[in-house]
């Protein structure tokens, strides 16, 4: 199972990157820059709150593909060892509907997240946060 | 990433190439100060080189589309590739922001 541990620093997201293109099975390809974007958003988040300021911690990801309810899909997961954070019940969802000078900066990750995955899972154990993201098979042209 | 301005028929024309993240979107964030501080009045984004586009490079679209508005500037995109056009649109930025399928139209678009 591809699996890469990185310190929990901005500058990592280079070689993230680079692990995912190396490991993305191939009939996975046309979702690659959603999931660059899907582990940009988790790791940009991990790197920014998950660690007290000051300090370095760790972050795991990992690809794997799950047969899971009957689909085949591409599961990406990333593990910190900060404090509890659950993104996908603690962010609240954007306003789209205001306008440009209303809408505030930011607050589009996750929303982003929900909608270029088809589920999204949370869970702490042993100390970790676990973050699961599943990707269904692209469409064929 | 990769940032050219140009003026066409009086017009800033921004060329923007590579990927737009959070490692990348202070290099944008600089270009779209410059632009601002220029006396252009009439400002086109063209990311038909963008191939990627992250929350953080929105939040630098949004920024500039804020500080046009305030500073009655007219600002406008265009030629977006498949994955950053669909960013804008999840984004609901389609609706707030000028977009064009092309540079000409953008062009036409600011006449």
């Amino acid at each position: 199972m591809p699996q890469l541990h990185v310190p929990a620093r901005l500058e990592q997201l280079a070689a993230v990157n680079s692990f995912l293109s190396e490991n993305i099975p191939p009939r996975f390809l046309p979702t690659l820059l959603n999931l660059e974007l899907v582990t940009e958003e988790l790791l940009v988040n991990v790197f920014s709150y998950a660690y007290p300021e000051g300090t370095t911690g760790n972050a795991e990801v990992t690809l794997r593909e799950v047969f899971f309810d009957g689909q085949d899909m591409l599961c990406f997961s990333v593990r910190d060892w900060g404090a509890p954070f659950n993104p996908f019940a603690e962010v609240p969802a954007p306003d789209l509907s205001l306008d440009t000078e209303s809408r505030p900066i930011g607050g589009l990750g996750i929303y982003l997240i929900r909608n270029v995955t088809t589920h999204q899972a949370y869970s702490r154990e042993d100390g970790a946060n676990r973050i699961e993201v599943y990707f269904s098979l692209p469409e064929q042209e | 990433m990769q940032i050219n301005t140009t003026i066409q028929d009086g017009v800033s024309v921004t060329k923007i190439a590579g990927r737009m993240d959070a490692t990348t979107v202070t290099e944008f964030n600089d270009e779209c100060q410059k632009l601002l501080n220029s006396g252009s009045g009439r400002i086109i984004i063209d990311l038909e080189g963008l191939e990627y586009i992250s929350s953080a490079g929105l939040r630098g679209i949004l920024t500039m589309g804020k500080a046009c508005k305030s500073a009655g500037k007219v600002l406008a995109f265009c030629s977006m590739q498949a994955m950053v056009a669909d960013m804008f649109k999840l984004s609901g930025f389609t609706s707030i922001l000028k977009v064009y399928p092309t540079l000409d139209e953008a062009l036409a678009g600011m006449r």
